[in-house]
């Protein structure tokens, strides 16, 4: 049972991405050589400068701040060690629609340079155009420099400290030690960290959509949506699965090299090189501005849009998209979580290498790009609903349209197949620490696989289910690109709603939907905090890695 | 009491019986110990080692005349088994005064058979029950 | 008959075989104890008796019911059996009560809980009855991890290193006070261990396992200690004195005299093993069948100590041996130190050409 059980819920997974590959290869209408000879090239480049860019960015970020908030003593740094987080919570839409009201020609910012300078039209200065490739970069780079920022951190703080007093005894200054030995050691977890950002990169839709950025998220809903065309889209989809599987592979590669780093050496408190005066400002300073140009500012400005543009009737409205995405990530992180337990335990019981791979298969969806799985789960879901129909009609001679497309079971299903990896990572990682004598002592007392499930290990990972759950609901809460395709027509939710008032430049009226999903987005950071919090340095920091890394495999 | 059940059967008869006749003599010295007639251990005791001999020569026939590829291991088998009847029957002159060498005795005649040679001989269990059909359906065949 | 019996039990992770045609016997009311290094199999075999690993080869009985065979897999829950962990595994979020009765729940409420009760005053934890795991010293686990194991009336009780995460101090009472409560309840019981003072304490039988698998010798605590079938066997012990030479007539030239050599042929090389304990020592004057030796150190270890030399005549002139005396031993004068042999304690192996 647990075996079928687990390969269905594997192969639910598997077949939008599935689908999607095998219609690229089939195509209705082969518009493949017209891709290429127009759009493709330009689809390839704009998204390997995105990924380059935030890449690049990220790691400057992440890398130096948890550099310094894990070895060095300035200003604030208790602070800024949960701190550097709090950007997490900001999708990239949202920070991208906050920045271009206050950036561009008409925003406040430029409005003022041309008051105080008396300029009167864009020819007289110049000023970043923020709706571009470099702007997308510079959002991106602000809200995913975290995920740089939490595993370089955790491998630093796992580096025994004796490794890098070694060198530094050894007459290396703590430049040369950085870069000669801190760094090469923490270099498996930062790549870890650098692939979950580049993942978060090429799933991005919002800020790409509202920027017309070209990458493949858009270039796929420009070719489904605009030019009708379901197999090109399928098509450039699975070019981005190309790029999306060199992303897993190299990231594997590094989690090999990181068990082999894995020394378990005696850890001792971080020495904590006094910062004094002026540099411990500079660091400060530099810790300082992306919390408070990702999180911060955003945060404050749309705070201000909001109470500006209140609106009782509106407010109204905005409360039910609110109820609808609630209702949405709830039941879609009540299901991811039962079907987790299931997964985990099966696997856990039956110990089969079969099961094993079939949940890491489960899990693959969290790679997949919402673009991606999208276009997939519509093309299942209408296949199916046209088989359905077809014989529907044949033998009864009634036509049931379509049953499950456009509809919240398919958003749902959407939802699932993308964020089963939180939910899973999570319960493996809580069920792995329960030791299997437990398992045996339930069972050798007389007490069947369900009956131990429910009596020793639910009672266990208690807290983690409800992690897992507040996980599945706050990315749910977030998504943007697969509820926009699969929603059902007229059906809003908090992101589709801010998404549209955006892009019609009406960003004071979504204010307020904004910043409830900020305010989720910020439940996840609060719950990694407290788990920093408790983690002494060099203790139970490698945890959180592993959760992290765990959730996000 | 001892009991030769289904799982310590090799199910060949002559050895079946063999094992059968030497729990019986177990039980009948746990019964004279459980009596208070500890004293007759002395004689019983020299019965089961004598008969546990009897019973290897006739399964080492039985195994070179089957040419049982490990006959000579388990004949060393037997042989290690030399000091363990010295033991026991050391422990049966002493069953009449000492209860601990009376529970003793009885411990381990009853692992002797059960573990080392019972066990031990479990282990040519289907040589031995393909050899003896097969040389059954022979006789049949040829009477 | 009543208890354990496991036939011809193979098993193999991948390409390694960990167990190597095991057959073993433990009748109701006695204690078998599978002794050996850590790392040999002796755990999946105990796992393999609960179910918890899958047989490969092999058959399990227990109380005349096969449980495990190639064609029979019973779960753990339908065994009837006892484990106890080397971690104790009890349940962090069960009161010790609720650990204990975890397995009565085919009874009703009251008769479980009298059990319950029973079983934690069988192991001297009632007043515990209330607190939490974290709570209990390693004893006091252990004594819980005991009761719940016995609690629902196993055919069949396992233990696995039981001892194993007590320090020394404890170790020796709650040995006793398990060896007590398990032959009250008279169950079978097979246990593993790497420890052989440990298993020669609580077994009525020991079985020894070497790295292969296989067992290298049977029998109760006495034969393995005094008769160790094997080189292997006889160094569990504790480090022995080795000496090595050419069989004639029967036995070994030594500066110690001759020592017997068993059935190894005249020319046949041969390593005999002496123990420490069996290594005597006397002072004063020319003492028969005594060989003068150097002191070279001594260190008391409480009970007994240990005592180096060196020989000083014969054909073991200049080597080094080491003796385990009782008591302490006074370096102060006292004339010549001499030292005999037990011959129960020397050990002989004739070397395979």
């Amino acid at each position: 049972m647990w075996a079928a059980g687990t390969l269905a819920f594997t192969a639910l997974a598997a077949v939008p991405v599935l689908a999607v590959i095998y219609l690229a290869f089939t195509p209705g209408e082969n518009i493949w050589p017209h891709l290429v000879s127009t759009v493709l090239g330009g689809y390839v480049t704009t998204t390997l400068i995105l990924m380059l860019g935030v890449g690049a960015g990220t790691l400057i970020i992440g890398v130096g701040t948890a550099w310094l908030v894990t070895m060095c003593r300035f200003p604030g740094r208790r602070l800024f060690e949960w701190g550097m987080l709090l950007p997490m919570a900001m999708p990239a839409y949202i920070i991208a629609y906050v920045y271009t009201d206050i950036l561009e020609f008409a925003g406040p910012l430029q409005g003022a340079l041309r008051e105080i300078f008396g300029w009167s039209s864009k020819r007289d200065y110049w000023f970043p155009e923020i709706r571009s490739l470099g702007g997308a970069i510079a959002m991106m780079t602000l809200v995913l420099y975290p995920y740089v920022y939490l595993l370089s951190r955790a491998a630093f703080l796992e580096q025994s400290v004796g490794v890098f007093e070694a060198s530094r005894s050894l007459g290396r200054g703590p430049w040369r030690s950085f870069f000669t030995v801190a760094l090469p050691l923490a270099r498996p977890a930062i790549i870890i960290g650098l692939y979950l950002v580049l993942m978060e990169t090429l799933n991005d839709f919002g800020t790409v959509d509202f920027f017309a950025v070209n990458t493949f998220s858009l270039g796929i809903f420009d070719v489904w949506m605009n030019m009708n065309n379901v197999s090109g889209a399928a098509q450039l989809a699975t070019v981005l699965l190309v790029f999306v599987a060199f992303l897993v592979i190299g990231e594997r590669y590094a989690r090999r090299k990181q068990r082999f780093h894995h020394t378990s050496t005696k850890m001792q408190a971080l020495p904590g090189f006094q910062l004094p005066g002026a540099r411990g400002i500079l660091a400060t300073a530099g810790c300082l501005t992306p919390i408070l140009f990702g999180f911060v500012l955003p945060t404050v400005i749309l705070m201000n849009y909001a109470w500006r543009h209140f609106d009782p009737e509106l407010t109204q409205e905005i409360l039910g998209h609110a109820l609808n995405s609630i209702r949405l990530s709830v039941l879609a992180g009540a299901i991811a979580v039962v079907i987790a337990i299931f997964m985990a335990y099966g696997a856990r019981i039956r110990g089969s290498r079969l099961l094993m791979v079939a949940n890491r298969i489960a899990a693959m969806g969290y790679a997949i790009p919402g673009a991606v799985l999208a276009v997939g789960v519509l093309v299942v879901l209408g296949g199916l609903d046209n088989s359905i129909d077809g014989f529907a009609r044949e033998n009864f001679g009634l036509s049931t349209g379509l049953i499950f497309s456009g509809t919240i079971a398919a958003v749902t299903f959407g939802y699932l197949v993308r964020f089963l990896a939180l939910s899973l990572g999570t319960v493996e990682a809580s069920l792995g620490k329960v030791t299997p004598s437990m398992d045996g002592a339930s069972r050798s007392l007389g007490r069947g696989a369900f009956a131990t499930m429910r009596l020793v290990h639910l009672p266990l990972i208690r807290g983690s289910v409800l992690t897992a759950v507040l996980l599945v609901f706050v990315d749910c809460m977030k998504e943007l690109p697969m509820t926009v395709i699969l929603r059902p027509f007229n059906f809003q939710t908090l992101a589709t709603f801010v998404h549209q008032y955006a892009s019609d430049e009406q960003l004071g009226e979504a204010a307020l939907a904004a910043l409830s999903i900020v305010g989720v987005g910020v439940l996840p950071v609060i719950l990694l905090s407290l788990t920093i919090a408790k983690s002494r340095p060099g203790h139970g920091a490698g945890q959180i890695a592993a959760q992290i890394a765990e959730r996000e495999a | 009491m001892v009991e030769i059940t289904r799982s310590f059967e090799i199910e060949v008869e002559a050895i079946d019986a063999d094992h059968r006749q030497l729990v019986e003599i177990i039980n009948e010295i746990t019964q004279a110990i459980d009596d208070g007639r500890a004293g007759e251990c002395a004689d019983l005791v020299p019965n089961f080692v004598e008969f546990s001999q009897q019973h290897f020569a006739r399964e080492e026939a039985l195994l070179t005349k089957h040419a049982y590829p490990l006959a000579e291991k388990h004949r060393q088998h037997h042989v290690g088994l030399t000091d363990k009847m010295k033991n026991i029957q050391a422990l049966s002159e002493r069953a009449a005064d000492s209860q601990p060498a009376a529970d003793a005795l009885r411990k381990e005649l009853v692992f002797i058979l059960m573990d080392d040679v019972i066990n031990e001989d479990l282990a040519f269990k289907s040589f031995l029950m393909k050899a003896e059909a097969r040389d059954t359906s022979g006789d049949d065949a040829g009477s | 008959m009543q208890g354990l019996h496991m036939v011809g039990v193979r098993h193999a992770y991948g390409k390694t075989q960990v167990l190597n045609d095991i057959s073993l016997t433990v009748p109701a009311g006695e204690l078998v104890c599978l002794l050996g290094p850590s790392g040999c199999g002796k755990t999946t075999l105990l796992r393999i008796a609960a179910g918890m690993e899958r047989l490969q080869t092999g058959s399990v009985t227990i109380d005349e019911v096969i449980v495990a065979a190639p064609n029979v897999q019973l779960p753990p829950e339908e065994r009837q059996i006892g484990f106890m962990f080397q971690d104790y595994a009890l349940f962090p979020h069960l009161t010790v009560f609720e650990n204990v009765a975890f397995g009565l729940f085919r009874q009703d409420r009251q008769t479980a809980r009298a059990r319950a009760l029973e079983v934690l005053e069988q192991v001297g934890m009632t007043q515990h009855a209330e607190k939490h795991p974290h709570l209990l010293s390693g004893g006091q686990q252990q004594r819980v991890a005991l009761a719940r194991a016995l609690a629902p009336k196993p055919r069949l009780v396992l233990l696995d290193e039981p001892f194993a995460g007590l320090d020394t101090t404890m170790r020796a009472r709650v040995r006793q006070q398990t060896l007590s409560v398990l032959k009250q309840t008279s169950v079978a019981t097979l246990m593993v261990t790497h420890d052989p003072r440990e298993a020669m304490y609580m077994a009525d039988r020991i079985k020894v396992m070497g790295e292969n698998g296989q067992i290298l010798q049977s029998g109760r605590p006495q034969d393995i200690y005094y008769n160790p079938a094997e080189e292997y066997v006889a160094r569990l012990f504790g480090p022995m004195n080795m000496i090595e030479g050419v069989a004639q007539d029967g036995s070994l030239a030594s500066s110690f005299g001759p020592l017997a050599v068993g059935d190894a042929g005249n020319g046949q090389a041969v390593r005999v093993l002496i123990r420490s304990e069996g290594l005597i020592l006397s002072h004063g004057g020319e003492q028969p069948g005594g060989t003068p030796v150097d002191v070279l150190s001594a260190h008391l270890l409480g009970d007994s100590s240990l005592v180096g030399f060196r020989v000083r005549e014969g054909i073991n002139s200049g080597a080094e041996f080491q003796a385990r005396i009782p008591g302490a031993f006074d370096l102060t004068g006292r004339g010549q130190t001499w030292a005999h042999v037990d011959p129960a304690q020397v050990f002989p192996y004739p070397q395979k050409q």
